[in-house]
């Protein structure tokens, strides 16, 4: 579960350096748009329970998960203009965690009763949270995805740690094999060492060159951040794809993705027309089907679920390699120069961090290009 | 199954007794000084046996040709196969395996095949039972068991009306915490008291949150709830696990009739293991055979509405109480409303994070209370004689 030196990246719970690491990060949380004025939602990230709520103003909140008094869930109390009403006795609680109501009471005592609270934005139609103490960092953005075009969000939930994701995301040559019956499949033309990885003032960037001469890029964002180029093996039909993954506890995660596609151009017309339905990427039904395969019932190669063909291969490979990847007994080769890099940089970084000494300021520069390969 | 996690997070606090279950806790020796309900009498027929799990320790119930309801352990003393699954022949008991037979009170009296005189050296775990109320009560304390205390309060005329039992994924003192408190009413069932359009009671209950009273009585604690202009009515705690409420009705029929109520309720919130518990919920029906009927009506069809379901939906996030169908009857939508609060508090509510308030004046007698006996009985000091509440209580 750790790397061999013993800096341990998988688990995040609360008082884990991988944990108090992650929580230096802006994060998404959750897909604005399923989120309506008055409507609470709990939530569970790196092993700790919120309730988040959207205000009747519009403005989403995140708060701590119980109600201070007797520590019932307050999800289920009511929204009142920005505030939550406890079910149980009616405490009422201000965005910022502040008890402002205590109505059995004769003498109230709510100035001496705060319960957590985080700073949350909404930006790319997600709700990106802080969930680390002090200070929060100024909030990554992504000049690519504010230019014209349509933004797609989606979300899926993984039965795995959220590490086995962010390996995959560096690991290029796995497109070869793990989608080799999906629609990507000019990906199948690699050639052999003609992989480089180096590190960039965001993460890292994967490059590799095709048969047919051109350059599939990867580039990935620290600590959690992939973002490729998706072709759907033509030119012309390009997107541009963001994914988050997130602990929800040590044994499963959730990833949250943008697509921006042009408004122009065929493609970007014909995704314009006909709109997002988040259904196309139904991840219930993806779990399912990749349950079948892993329990042996179907044959990877019989599913024929083209629309969501990759991600269910990502979750057979991902879910398949355990809830946590077994990296003391993995033999690696020259195709994993990828997962290489970046555990070094993960534990560079968090050797920095539990030590207390300055770690690397991620940023995201005006030019960093991911490319397809296709042509 | 024990909650682990709850007891590191509660190391160091007073708290952290009150609400074990197991043998070798303090709480459950106390617990088992009791009479404990184990099962509704109807639900088991004679020939027939229940795997049971109580106070976080797995038995054996059956009843036996004669009608007489026994509890035993809950494996054959041979190879340790679960003796439920094996046939009640007259009021023994004989295993699936090899055949053991097992009288009612343990003692091995046949192992077929062996030698003679082998069976009277093996007695598994027995404990007395007896029938009251319509359920069947176990003792799995040490020594004699104490009188079963009786409740005048259901013994007058009336029809008994045994409710189904109920499981509910939460510690048992979840839930009797919620009985000596007054000050959830208004907050937690403002949906269900909502519905009732024509409803005083949530205006009433609002009022009445400051306005009314706990004691500690020879039977566990009594609450007195005044309201202007009509009768008060009265929550009843029995030590240990019961809840009494002389006006039920008046609630859970959502206020709509706010008559003095014609039937009286007690459930017993019995601890399965630390993080569940069953209720087995009575009723003294004083009412024409027609409300009966029209009683017991309502009532399938908020069963059949499956408050857990509903409630389980809601803590996950996925639709929200108002939201739900005008048709879930009011007594459902109490029920969603109550296990909302008390599940959502975790399987163990984490008492040492508590906030606590004049609200819960009844919550905090209760723990009082409780604490000063288990530490009586941790430090051999004597403990409170508990009497049966009468009905002029």
């Amino acid at each position: 579960m750790t790397a061999p030196d013993g800096i341990d990246f998988v688990h995040t719970g609360p008082g884990t350096i991988a944990g108090d690491y992650m929580r230096s990060f802006w994060h998404p949380i959750y897909i604005a748009a399923d989120l309506l004025p008055g409507w609470t939602r709990p939530l569970r990230l790196m092993s700790e329970d919120y309730t988040l709520y959207r205000g009747e103003s519009g403005q989403a909140h995140l708060i701590g998960f119980r109600c201070a008094h007797r520590g019932t869930q307050l999800s289920t109390g009511w929204v009142e203009d920005d505030c939550v009403r406890c079910l149980y006795h009616g405490w009422k609680y201000d965005e910022t965690g502040q008890c402002v109501e205590q109505p059995g009471e004769a003498q109230p005592f709510t100035s001496t009763v705060k319960i957590p609270s985080y700073p949350v934005q909404e930006y790319l139609g997600l709700i990106f949270a802080y969930l680390g103490t002090g200070d929060p960092p100024p909030m990554p953005r992504y000049p690519g995805l504010e230019r014209d075009g349509v933004l797609e969000t989606s979300t899926y939930t993984r039965a795995s740690n959220y590490f086995n994701n962010i390996e995959n995301g560096v690991d290029l040559y796995h497109v070869a094999w793990a989608h080799r019956d999906a629609h990507v499949q000019h990906s199948l033309d690699y050639m052999p060492g003609a992989m480089t990885v180096t590190e960039s003032e965001w993460g890292i960037t994967a490059a590799v060159t095709l048969r047919n001469g051109s350059i599939r890029t990867n580039q990935f964002g620290m600590p959690n951040v992939l973002h490729f180029v998706a072709s759907q093996g033509r030119v012309d039909n390009w997107s541009e794809v963001f994914g988050w993954r997130i602990p929800i506890d040590d044994t499963r995660h959730v990833s949250f993705n943008v697509r921006w596609r042009s408004a122009v151009g065929e493609s970007g017309v014909r995704a314009r027309d006909r709109g997002w339905d988040p259904t196309d990427e139904d991840p219930e039904r993806i779990t399912k089907i990749s349950e079948t395969v892993l329990r042996g019932d179907v044959r990877m190669r019989d599913v024929e679920e083209a629309g969501i063909l990759v991600n269910v291969q990502d979750d057979v490979t991902q879910v398949g390699q355990g809830i946590y990847a077994d990296r003391e007994h993995e033999r690696r080769g020259q195709t994993d120069i990828g997962v290489v890099l970046l555990r070094q940089i993960w534990e560079r970084e968090l050797r920095a961090f539990s030590e207390g000494r300055s770690v690397k300021e991620w940023t995201f520069p005006e030019q960093l290009a991911a490319t397809s390969g296709a042509r | 199954m024990a909650i682990e996690a709850a007891i590191e997070n509660e190391s160091g606090s007073a708290y952290r007794q009150i609400w074990q279950t197991g043998p070798d806790t303090l709480s459950g020796k106390f617990l088992r000084r009791f009479w404990t309900p184990v099962y509704r009498s109807e639900d088991l027929r004679a020939g027939y046996t229940a795997p049971i799990t109580i106070l976080s320790e797995r038995f054996t119930l059956y009843r036996g040709e004669s009608g007489v309801a026994h509890i035993v352990a809950f494996r054959c003393a041979h190879r340790g196969t679960q003796l439920s699954t094996g046939t009640v022949e007259d009021d023994c008991l004989r295993c699936i395996y090899h055949g053991w037979r097992y009288a009612g009170d343990g003692q091995c009296v046949e192992q077929p095949r062996e030698e003679p005189g082998g069976a009277a050296r093996v007695r598994i775990p027995a404990y007395p039972t007896q029938e009251y109320l319509g359920l069947i009560w176990g003792f799995f304390g040490e020594g004699t068991p104490p009188l079963l205390e009786r409740h005048s309060d259901f013994e007058g005329p009336g029809i008994l009306d045994l409710e189904d039992p109920e499981y509910w994924p939460c510690n048992f003192f979840n839930r009797i915490d919620n009985a000596c408190d007054i000050g959830h009413v208004a907050y937690t069932h403002a949906e269900a008291l909502r519905r009732a359009s024509n409803s005083p009671v949530r205006d009433e209950y609002h009022a009445a949150t400051r306005e009314w009273t706990c004691e500690e009585s020879d039977y566990g604690i009594k609450t007195t709830i005044t309201f202007p202009g009509r009768e008060p009515e009265y929550f009843h705690y029995h030590v240990p696990l019961a809840n009494q409420n002389s006006e039920a009705a008046s609630l859970h029929r959502g206020g709509v009739d706010t008559d003095k109520a014609r039937n009286r309720r007690i459930s017993w919130r019995v601890p399965v293991d630390d993080g569940n518990t069953v209720s087995f919920s009575v009723n003294l029906l004083q009412m024409t055979p027609e409300e009966v009927d029209a009683f017991r009506a309502r009532r399938a069809s908020s069963t059949a509405a499956n408050p857990p379901a509903l409630a389980d939906a809601i803590l996950a996030g996925k639709i929200r109480e108002r939201d739900l169908d005008p048709s879930v009857p009011r007594p459902a939508l109490f029920s969603v409303e109550d296990y909302l609060t008390q599940v959502g508090q975790g399987p163990v509510a984490m008492r040492e994070n508590d906030r606590l308030g004049k609200v819960d004046q009844g919550v905090l007698l209760l723990r009082t209370l409780w604490e000063r006996e288990l530490r009586a009985m941790d430090q051999d000091r004597p403990m409170k004689d508990w009497k049966p509440k009468t009905t002029a209580d």
